[in-house]
């Protein structure tokens, strides 16, 4: 998948852009310039989501009536496509594609995206929802079903959440959402622990890339429960009572990231943990790509200031198959070839 | 902007399910250039629907009478209770006119998140028109969400030891469906409730 064009009104900072993309862009600009909102632009006008914020009432540039992103895109088969979103202040996000009608979440298995932003190093230090979520939005855009399982348990465990925060609670009714989310639960964990097998070497090839050195990478999935979850959310409905939560379940996993047999997130350098993060997200796309049939497009938020000349040179060959947007404060020497956008106060000042 | 009981008309409009402030509006302009004799014969036709209609005393579905029209209804199989969430059910099943047994209405389904537990939903009732011989099966026709499933789940366990045979709709491809539209858990359900041919 290529993007070719972007139009961008009202968006941010940004009062009106024309933008045409070639295979790899560079967008360049000082701080609070807009780099990061075209960047951002152009996911919202894909993927009809923002990596920035889950509000898309914060896009609307102040002052302005509406935004709206028009975006045509090249996919494997050689279609072309025309995806037009827009939004006022009064009215939600509207989503024409090829001038027809379409849901909002469509868009995500179509189109795919792959952005890496900083804060990505969460994915190996931060919390484990960072991961699980890192997880189920491959899963959910890889497999219709399993989308539609990831929101059922969501429900699931948000009825079981409302039924023992109420006063006097019916055991009969939680035994029967315990049953599915303990069904439920062992189904997600299994296609997470499955999708991690695949990641696993794929994201260890992608970080010796980058790093440029021999690191053994293993993932190891983590359950919220021993042998049997209908059993643990039994054994433990006297604490959930008393805290109001459910302690057992899918959305109580994680999953341990090992370098070298040592947990990444207590004994990894910053290096480190920079490489694998990336490595991460470079190597859901190629996951992606293996069950869309459609390669993702990369954006890369602020990726090469923390990186060192041969760091940056050989992440840019690692990511050579894949369409890539990326932002900096600078120009990048290694980066000549690029297409290159100067961007200043909101406003694409060269190109 | 309007003349004040013109607002008042369209603020009450604006209450009932579905309409907006742009449909209260052009309803109650509508009502208004039709004049008096129009609007007096809505007003008494839903003052008496309000007023008359009541909750059947064996099934809870719509009535006018104590009994509603199935229940009363001699000529029904009156050994097979279809249980269902919403009267509307009730309403769904008689357009179809395949169904000769008699009704139950649950008022509802099992949904901690709205509040609703299954003291909420005529479930005592249930149990006591089980009470005897006259019922030999009770069908369980909740929706297929998750709150209709756990419903569903709930009352099999409940009825269990009235010793009679507990049934569940079937779920599946709908008719005259194309295949290709039909999302893989419903298909996966209907391979699993398949049935013999030859």
């Amino acid at each position: 998948m290529n993007v070719v064009t972007l139009q961008v009104e009202g968006f941010r900072n940004i009062e009106a852009a024309d933008l045409l993309f070639q295979t790899r862009n560079l967008l360049v600009g000082p701080n609070g310039a807009g780099k990061t909102s075209i960047a951002e632009a152009v996911a919202v006008a894909l993927n009809g989501r923002s990596f920035r914020t889950f509000d898309l009432a914060m896009l609307l540039r102040r002052g302005a009536d509406y935004w709206r992103t028009v975006a045509t895109v090249n996919q494997e088969d050689n279609s072309t496509h025309r995806i037009a979103i827009s939004a006022t202040s009064q009215q939600r996000e509207r989503v024409k594609l090829d001038d027809r009608n379409v849901r909002i979440t469509q868009l995500a298995t179509d189109f795919p995206v792959v952005t890496f932003i900083p804060e990505d190093r969460d994915l190996v230090v931060g919390l484990p929802g960072i991961r699980r979520e890192y997880l189920d939005s491959i899963l959910a855009r890889s497999d219709p079903s399993v989308y539609r399982l990831l929101s059922r348990a969501a429900k699931i465990l948000k009825q079981r959440r409302n039924l023992i925060r109420s006063n006097n609670p019916d055991i009969v009714t939680l035994d029967i959402f315990d049953e599915e989310l303990a069904s439920a639960s062992i189904l997600i964990s299994d296609a997470r622990e499955n999708l991690l097998g695949y990641l696993q070497g794929v994201v260890e090839e992608f970080n010796q890339r980058i790093t440029g050195r021999s690191e053994e990478v293993c993932f190891r999935y983590l359950r919220s429960w021993k042998n049997d979850p209908l059993s643990d959310l039994k054994a433990s409905r006297s604490y959930d009572f008393r805290t109001g939560s459910t302690s057992v379940g899918f959305h109580r996993d994680d999953f341990i990231i090992e370098l070298n047999g040592l947990p990444a997130k207590s004994t990894a350098s910053q290096g480190q943990i920079r490489s694998l993060a990336i490595a991460l997200r470079v190597g859901s796309a190629q996951v992606l790509q293996n069950n869309i049939g459609e390669p993702p497009l990369l954006i890369l938020d602020d990726v090469f200031a923390e990186f060192d000349r041969s760091r940056a040179a050989r992440l840019v060959t690692a990511i050579g198959q894949y369409q890539t947007i990326a932002t900096n404060t600078e120009h990048v020497d290694i980066m000549d070839d690029w297409s290159v956008y100067e961007i200043s106060g909101g406003r694409i000042v060269s190109h | 902007m309007y003349p004040a009981s013109l607002s008042k008309l369209m603020d009450e409009l604006s209450r009932l399910p579905g309409i907006g402030p742009k449909s209260a509006q052009r309803i109650a302009l509508f009502m208004v250039k039709r004049g008096p004799q129009d609007a007096q014969r809505l007003a008494e036709a839903l003052l008496a629907a309000a007023a008359n209609t009541k909750r059947c005393r064996e099934c809870f579905s719509l009535s006018e009478e104590d009994l509603c029209g199935v229940c009363a209804n001699a000529g029904r199989d009156h050994s097979v209770i279809c249980v269902v969430e919403e009267p509307r059910d009730v309403l769904a099943f008689e357009r179809g006119m395949s169904f000769r047994g008699l009704y139950h209405v649950l008022g509802g389904v099992i949904s901690p998140m709205d509040g609703i537990g299954p003291e909420q939903l005529h479930l005592g009732e249930l149990l006591n028109r089980l009470r005897g011989d006259t019922v030999k099966e009770v069908i369980l026709a909740t929706s297929s969400t998750i709150e209709g499933e756990a419903t569903a789940t709930y009352l099999a366990k409940l009825i269990a030891p009235a010793g009679v045979n507990i049934s569940r709709l079937a779920t599946g491809v709908p008719v005259g469906g194309d295949l290709d539209y039909v999302d893989e858990v419903t298909l996966s359900r209907a391979l699993d409730g398949r049935y013999r041919v030859t």
